[in-house]
């Protein structure tokens, strides 16, 4: 398909318990594109996410850099910074221990060092030691945040990453998406607040029963402009 | 090859790590083995002529029971919240993941072990053993072999509500080389009265332990997806 | 494979009606008399439902290897259904077989490495049939059930082997048969097994065809519920 893209999915769908969850889906994003996926409740938003993810049994394919990710899984998996709704932290471990963890399993150089500066960069530090279990939602999806952003990824499936984070703790992660996406970092970010997102994302997408149903490209245009078909059907 | 090392190491460590915080685990196993060290000492009525006969098998019995407690529970640990699947994200072949718990539940049992075997022996009043090397010989290879099996079962049947219940009933007819071929070579350790049989006990546990060391790495990953 | 095994279904039961027919005549009245008396007749039988419980075992695996490969629920369904049969048929060997020892060894149960191993075998798939009964929508659990087939099955050379290494307490082994047998015994034998197994067939057809048929209700009930 489009040459240069990062990530493609080419007639991805999923199915479960003999449901359809995401009818066959072309999606395509570019190095630094993010794309912000939004739509109701039970559109398949979280579902085509954890396929990407390679986390679902899916059909179809998903190519990255040109590649089938099945044949080179591990290289795809390195390449891809997840945050799910599920933290995916261990609670009785205290935040620093957790990111160690990850780091070791990822491989890293320095661990302990790469931890430190993830903890710090999304101002967690002073919590370092203290167990994930005593962590409020908002600090709970910075560190999730900072185990996504551990290896250096280059490209984030994001599942709601602001839910639950108070107005400091979202400014913050905003930032922290800025420079990403500075850095050249690439996303795929699933919310119901675009609003939220706007500024951030070059395209919104919109995704209603397991269909993708078109793309609004944001530069030029003010979130309050566009008005997605999932709202207009809720008030009619 | 070295990358993947690493990473069946950090996530056993990562076991042990929880498994430090609270050791409810290790205490739960290991009580319930000790506290079936005294069951068996008064429901069976040992004589001490008849203590090294029933020390094997009895010793197995206990180590399989509490075991299973063990892996079961520890199995658990990565359901809560799926936080598993953190681990699944990760860059390394998924057969780590079995590995890695799989090395933990063979510490785990070896700790329990350690403290059983002293136990056992006082309550089948044993009067030492004839090949302690032998003894812990058979001990590994037949808790490598548990472990190994137990870790598979374990992880599937962790998420589900009947755990408890299925796991022992899965398990343990599965068991029966480990639990014939752990209990006679353990014994041939107590007694000194090692015979060509010894010999195939211990082929048979080796090739039990790495079948099902080889067969669930290779299927844990169609295992575990979704 | 599976299509085919639904598809002739009708000559598949025809074949065995006949068949089964042939062999009740071989075994009551074609076969001699052997020195044990009438009850030896019961052994071919025995043999012919225990060959059936290793063969349905084996499906199971193979079953459950194509499940987690393909991820076709149909092998889901076939791996369930072999295993329904699997234990039906160990069941029937290790009925068969007691009612045999009793007048022949005078006991109902010994503890022979042949019979301890069938035994195992049985908790196996039974524990199987244990998880398929909770897997209903849950397709981890059918993807350990396959698991579990297989490991079973790879288990069972083990098994045999530490039981038949096994010293105390175990009978040695009467069941191996000396040298040949007459020929119309032989003979016998041979019917009662294809009978056997092609009623074994005929019955896994049939078990196919009600899954496929559940299947398609599901359907319609989906397509009726989530247009």
């Amino acid at each position: 398909m489009s040459a240069g893209a990062l990530l493609e999915a080419l007639g991805l769908s999923v199915q479960a318990g003999g449901r359809t969850l995401v009818h066959p889906t072309h999606l395509a994003l570019r190095p630094g594109q993010w794309k912000a996926l939004v739509g109701p409740n039970g559109a398949g938003k979280t579902t085509l996410l954890k396929a990407l993810a390679t986390l679902v049994p899916y059909t179809g394919t998903v190519r990255y850099r040109g590649r089938d990710v099945r044949e080179k899984p591990l290289a795809y998996r390195r390449a891809l910074g997840v945050v799910l709704h599920e933290p995916l932290l261990y609670g009785e471990l205290t935040a620093l221990e957790n990111l160690v963890f990850y780091a070791r399993l990822y491989g890293l150089a320095a661990p302990r060092a790469a931890a430190r500066e993830k903890l710090a960069a999304v101002g967690l530090e002073a919590y370092a030691h203290e167990p994930v279990s005593r962590f409020s939602r908002g600090m709970i999806q910075r560190l999730a945040l900072a185990r996504a952003l551990l290896h250096r990824p280059e490209l984030l499936l994001l599942d709601e990453p602001l839910s639950g984070i108070d107005a400091r703790g979202e400014g913050l992660i905003l930032n922290l998406f800025r420079e990403a996406k500075e850095r050249g970092i690439a996303a795929l970010w699933v919310t119901h607040r675009w609003r939220r997102a706007w500024d951030v994302v070059d395209e919104v997408v919109e995704m209603q029963r397991g269909t993708l149903l078109g793309a609004v490209p944001t530069a030029g245009r003010r979130p309050e402009e566009w008005t997605p078909s999932f709202a207009e059907e809720a008030r009619g | 090859m070295k990358a993947y090392l690493r990473a069946v190491l950090a996530l056993a460590a990562k076991d042990a790590l929880l498994e430090r915080k609270s050791f409810e685990t290790l205490i739960a196993t290991a009580s319930f083995a000790l506290l079936l060290a005294v069951v068996f000492h008064f429901a069976f009525d040992i004589a001490s002529a008849e203590g090294a006969r029933f020390f094997p098998g009895a010793l197995w019995t206990a180590i399989l029971f509490a075991g299973t407690i063990g892996m079961a529970r520890s199995a658990r640990v990565d359901e809560v919240e799926g936080r598993g699947r953190g681990a699944a994200l990760a860059p390394v072949d998924r057969s780590a993941l079995f590995l890695g718990k799989c090395l933990f539940h063979l510490a785990l049992l070896a700790v329990v072990e350690a403290a059983a075997v002293p136990v056992f022996a006082a309550a089948f009043a044993l009067r030492g053993m004839a090949l302690p090397h032998l003894v812990i010989l058979g001990l590994f290879l037949g808790t490598w072999g548990f472990a190994a099996l137990g870790t598979l079962l374990a992880g599937a049947t962790a998420g589900e509500r009947a755990t408890g219940l299925l796991l022992p009933v899965v398990l343990f007819p599965l068991l029966v080389p480990v639990i014939l071929g752990g209990a006679a070579v353990v014994s041939a350790g107590v007694t000194g009265e090692v015979t060509a049989a010894t010999g195939s006990w211990l082929r048979l546990l080796v090739v039990f332990d790495v079948l099902f060391t080889a067969v669930p790495a290779l299927l844990y990953e169609s295992l575990m997806e979704v | 494979m599976l299509r085919v095994l639904v598809r002739a279904q009708k000559a598949v039961g025809l074949s065995a009606l006949v068949l089964v027919t042939v062999s009740l005549y071989m075994v009551f009245v074609y076969a001699p008399r052997e020195a044990t008396g009438d009850v030896q007749r019961i052994f071919y039988y025995h043999v012919a439902t225990a060959w059936n419980g290793y063969l349905f075992i084996a499906m199971v695996a193979l079953s459950g290897l194509l499940y987690l490969v393909r991820k076709d629920e149909a092998w889901d369904a076939a791996g369930r259904t072999a295993a329904e049969l699997g234990v039906l048929f160990i069941s029937l060997t290790l009925i068969l077989g007691s009612l045999w020892a009793r007048p022949i060894w005078n006991v109902w149960w010994t503890w022979d490495p042949r019979l301890v191993t069938t035994l195992i075998l049985w908790f196996i798939y039974v524990a199987y049939l244990l998880i398929q009964a909770g897997a209903e929508g849950s397709p981890r659990l059918k993807r350990f059930a396959a698991v579990f087939g297989i490991v079973g099955f790879l288990d069972i050379p083990l098994i045999h082997y530490s039981v038949v290494l096994w010293p105390r307490g175990i009978h040695p082994s009467v069941l191996r048969e000396s040298g040949g047998m007459p020929f119309p015994m032989l003979l016998t034998m041979i019917v009662s097994v294809i009978a056997m197994t092609l009623l074994g067939l005929y019955l896994w057809g049939r078990r196919l065809e009600v899954e496929e048929l559940k299947q398609r209700v599901q359907r319609l009930k989906e397509q009726l519920l989530w247009p």
